[in-house]
């Protein structure tokens, strides 16, 4: 259900639409949306742009109020360097706040050339940092910045001695929960529209990151306003970013997941945008965050890949990090010459030949796979699970069938062993580790016959011999 | 006037209101006394720190604001000063003020007395008159009493 400052940002949206590019369009929908959110009726039935109303009332120097962090901290919205958080108050009933109430913490400049005289609880001018400005940054915030010598006290206690205020951060969180504050309210309802264009209106977003704790968030700070593009919405604060779609809702990515994302450029990617948020691994061993189509997951102290499609969805199958696969070691690639494409985990791989379904290999079989050439071995791609496998006399192991070969495993034994060419067919034939040969114990190796070149493998029950030059194979059990 | 375990006996003609705002609560935030004292009508909106009445100042004007604190804060060093301050005409500066406007002046001190925390703003109406304005600043300052 969408508020009336919705309704009411959307219909403004529509008209502009009819004369703006698509990505006009959104940065000014965003703007409006912002102006009639801070202002409400005011901006709608008054003259005056959008731009000017996003920063709500008293927005100029000569207002006498201080200019927002926002605006002159690189968009970043807290205290910046130099400056202490001196005191707070809150404004209530605030549209930028969802109708509950606004908080203000005023940064003070710190006193970093003298102290303060006498019982006086500020420095003097030589003393600051600072110099008295108005915040002409091209922006409409053009309030005051290190000018007005005020504190309102409820934070910072240890301090007795500070400079102006510098900016004020903005949080629909109290300060209580995100700085050195006390609960002690002040209240100042005249403050309830000041803004920036630097800073978030409310929007699903900022009702999430205002659940989530605001500051005292994981995400930190907002850095800049919400982005809107063809995807979604996007939010970028001190710690993470956070996505929101009508069909997706609203929710945070941070840390490697995050940074994984961005360079598979986000929402344009195959994935589409976070339908979770970061969340904690099932195993605890990781992070993960899932997406309209696939996952990024992170092993604590190891890599971070991303999964997508059929592989994504049979390694989910596969009870995803907690299963037999682990954790993604690659993101999916190409099989060579377009065959199809394959992840590797830490407990095997998956493939998928073009038009089947993923195939899985485990441990020491995978492995072995990897060692002999993977797709470009002589074995070629798997054309199914590997399974287990038992011998004429009961001995138990594991084989993987391919497409002009296998590997196989005898339970218990280190190390896995590949079969091909014309001894896999005759092995084959002759019912594979249930025939009279067993499983292999070695590779098939090239070996020089009296007659010319071969090859040779070694099995529990006897040895294969492929002559090249006769083109026979023998063997012999026993 | 007598409320909140403060009292201001205020010269004629002066509106002084002495309240509490109702807590949040949705949160833990706390709320304590305000006195705002002016010579000149008080409006019923103001801010904590007289925004809503600072702006009809007309230059003969002083307008007084005394915030209490959490008790807690009273040992601590923003608080440390003891005892309600005395007002001097040099402390005033265009610049100290919630909001600055022109013309006006401010001061703020921070201080405690009887275990509570206050601070106290005063705002006039004209700087380049503070000397006489402080007088009246003085007197109304001189009259409050934290019980």
């Amino acid at each position: 259900m969408t508020s009336p400052t919705e309704r009411l940002a959307t219909a403004a949206s529509t008209v502009l639409s009819r004369r703006l590019s698509r990505r006009g369009f959104f940065a000014r929908a965003a703007v409006v949306g912002s102006a009639v959110t801070a202002n409400g009726l005011d901006y709608i039935l008054h003259p005056g742009t959008a731009y000017a109303s996003v920063c709500g009332s008293g927005n100029t120097c000569s207002s006498g109020w201080t200019a927002m962090c926002c605006t002159i901290n690189h968009g970043v919205n807290q205290c910046p360097p130099g400056t202490f958080a001196g005191g707070w108050w809150k404004a209530e009933g605030a549209n930028l706040c969802g109708g509950s109430a606004r908080y203000y913490v005023d940064c003070q400049a710190e006193c970093s050339h003298c102290g303060c005289p006498g019982g006086s609880h500020f420095c003097p001018e030589h003393c600051w940092d600072c110099k008295p400005h108005c915040a002409h940054h091209g922006t409409c915030d053009e309030r005051r910045v290190c000018h007005n010598v005020f504190r309102y006290g409820q934070c910072e206690l240890d301090r007795k001695c500070g400079g102006p205020v510098v900016c004020r951060a903005i949080s629909c969180t109290p300060p209580w929960r995100w700085a050195n504050c006390t609960t002690t309210a002040a209240t100042d309802n005249f403050t309830v529209s000041h803004s920036a264009p630097c800073l978030p209106g409310w929007s699903h977003i900022q009702k999430r990151y205002t659940e989530l704790g605001s500051q005292s968030s994981v995400l930190g700070t907002t850095v800049g306003r919400e982005h809107v593009t063809e995807h979604g919405h996007t939010q970028h604060y001190e710690h993470g970013r956070m996505y929101w779609s009508r069909h997706t809702g609203a929710h945070y990515l941070d840390g490697s997941v995050l940074h994984h994302y961005l360079h598979l450029h986000q929402a344009s990617s195959v994935l589409g945008l976070p339908v979770t948020d970061v969340e904690t691994t099932r195993d605890k061993h990781g992070k993960r965050a899932r997406f309209q189509h696939g996952g990024i997951y992170h092993q604590h102290g190891g890599e971070t890949h991303a999964l997508w499609g059929a592989i994504w969805h049979r390694w989910r199958d596969l009870d995803g990090t907690a299963g037999p696969l682990g954790y993604p070691t690659t993101e999916i690639r190409p099989l060579h010459q377009d065959q199809g494409d394959f992840a590797r985990f830490t407990g095997g791989s998956l493939y998928r030949p073009k038009g089947r379904s993923p195939y899985l290999l485990l441990g020491e079989i995978a492995a072995k796979y990897h060692q002999l050439g993977a797709e470009t071995s002589p074995v070629g791609l798997p054309t199914a699970d590997q399974h287990p496998a038992v011998d004429a006399k009961g001995v138990a192991g594991t084989e993987l069938l391919c497409a002009a070969g296998a590997i196989t495993r005898i339970t218990g034994r280190p190390q896995a062993h590949g079969v091909w060419g014309p001894i896999y067919t005759t092995w084959n034939d002759q019912g594979r580790a249930g025939g009279e040969l067993g499983f292999p114990v070695t590779d098939v190796t090239d070996v020089t016959l009296p007659d010319g070149p071969g090859q040779q493998c070694t099995f529990e029950y006897g040895v294969a011999t492929y002559d090249q030059t006769t083109g026979e194979v023998t063997v012999r059990t026993g | 006037m007598k409320a909140h375990g403060l009292r201001v006996t205020a010269p004629p003609a002066w509106d002084v209101r002495i309240f509490r705002r109702t807590a949040d609560v949705a949160t833990v935030e706390r709320t304590f006394p305000i006195v705002h004292a002016a010579n000149f009508p008080l409006p019923a909106r103001r801010g904590d720190y007289g925004s809503g009445a600072v702006e009809i100042m007309g230059p003969t004007n002083v307008m007084v604001a005394l915030v209490e604190h959490d008790p807690s804060a009273a040992a601590t060093a923003l608080f440390s000063n003891r005892g309600m301050p005395r007002v001097h005409a040099d402390d005033f500066s265009p610049r100290a003020l919630q909001r600055t406007l022109r013309g006006q002046s401010g001061v703020q001190y921070f201080f405690n007395e009887a275990g509570r925390a206050f601070c106290l703003y005063i705002v006039l109406g004209s700087h380049a008159r503070r000397r006489r304005l402080v007088e009246e600043a003085s007197r109304l300052v001189a009259s409050m009493a934290i019980q």
